[in-house]
């Protein structure tokens, strides 16, 4: 079995569009842009498409931002690494704005369930390396591939001018076996948030939003 | 459009989008400034700012805007076309 790690690149968008999808549903079957947005799954794969083709620097969905794990040539796992506010904005604004932009009156009829969203987010840390979107197909799973992804990030992350001295990881917290693996990379917890909004287990699949970190 | 007649509309419509009463509206002010500036209220104010100017944004120039001042500029070079 013959590991290597990469950059992703175009030919790699339908990968990634998956592992998007997979990272967002955090091992549910709900995917919060179909339910907040009314869009079946090609739309909300050609959404994705979208926002990875106005190549957004500074967000998670920028394609230079994704690497990816092959085993024998063929992409196992993937995932997005930036630091955050490093262009300027925040990243969390910057998608906002491309999704906003791209869905317009589907963007502002969702104002509500948006707003139910809000009640649980965590301000990501400005200057710490971002992981996101961390997927592995499932028949490589438990073989420690995004483990060796996150390391990989990490290193090529502290060879930059800009080194950040720390790492975040965000997600929900259902997903355990994955807080289990990133603890075991040295993540500790930092803060969570919990949202007693109504509405949220309608969109998510968790209400406890989860801020790990390492320091590098 | 003058840049002061812009910040004064500025001004207005950040306060009834942000509910942040008559702001100061500077070159250097960004969202962290704002209590109640955030990614959905910064597409409500960037709508407020295309309907009251009539103009609209580039995506790219969403993205490219890091303060209060690169929109005036925006606003000023849109509003002066035509």
């Amino acid at each position: 079995m013959k590991i290597s790690i990469r950059k992703a690149t175009q030919e790699d968008m339908e990968f990634i569009t998956d592992g998007i999808i997979h990272a967002e549903m955090s091992g549910s079957t709900k995917l919060p842009y179909q339910t907040l947005f009314g869009l079946n799954e090609e739309e909300t794969q050609t959404l994705i498409h979208h926002v990875i083709e106005e190549e957004i620097d500074g967000q998670e969905w920028y394609l230079p931002n994704f690497s990816i794990l092959e085993i024998d040539g063929q992409p196992a796992s993937c995932l997005s690494s930036w630091v955050e506010g490093e262009n300027g904005s925040g990243s969390g604004l910057l998608k906002a704005q491309a999704m906003g932009w791209i869905l317009k009156e589907k963007w502002t009829n969702a104002a509500q369930q948006l707003e139910c969203l809000k009640s649980m987010q965590l301000a990501r840390i400005q200057g710490a390396l971002q992981l996101e979107c961390i997927y592995t197909k499932k028949e490589h799973r438990g073989k420690g591939l995004a483990s060796k992804l996150i390391e990989h990030c990490i290193q090529e992350a502290l060879t930059t001018p800009k080194k950040p001295n720390l790492a975040e990881i965000q997600l929900l917290g259902n997903n355990e076996a994955a807080m289990r693996s990133y603890t075991k990379c040295g993540f500790l917890l930092r803060e969570q948030s919990t949202s007693s909004h109504p509405e949220i287990l309608t969109l998510l699949a968790h209400h406890t939003r989860v801020s790990l970190i390492r320091n590098l | 459009m003058e840049s002061s007649d812009i910040r004064t509309q500025l001004s207005t419509i950040f306060d009834s989008v942000f509910h942040c009463g008559a702001i100061t509206i500077t070159d250097d002010l960004t969202a962290d400034q704002v209590e109640k500036w955030d990614s959905l209220t910064h597409l409500t104010m960037i709508a407020a700012v295309e309907s009251h100017f009539g103009i609209r944004f580039k995506l790219k120039e969403l993205t490219g805007m890091k303060n209060t001042g690169d929109l005036i500029t925006l606003i000023t070079e849109k509003t002066q076309v035509g």
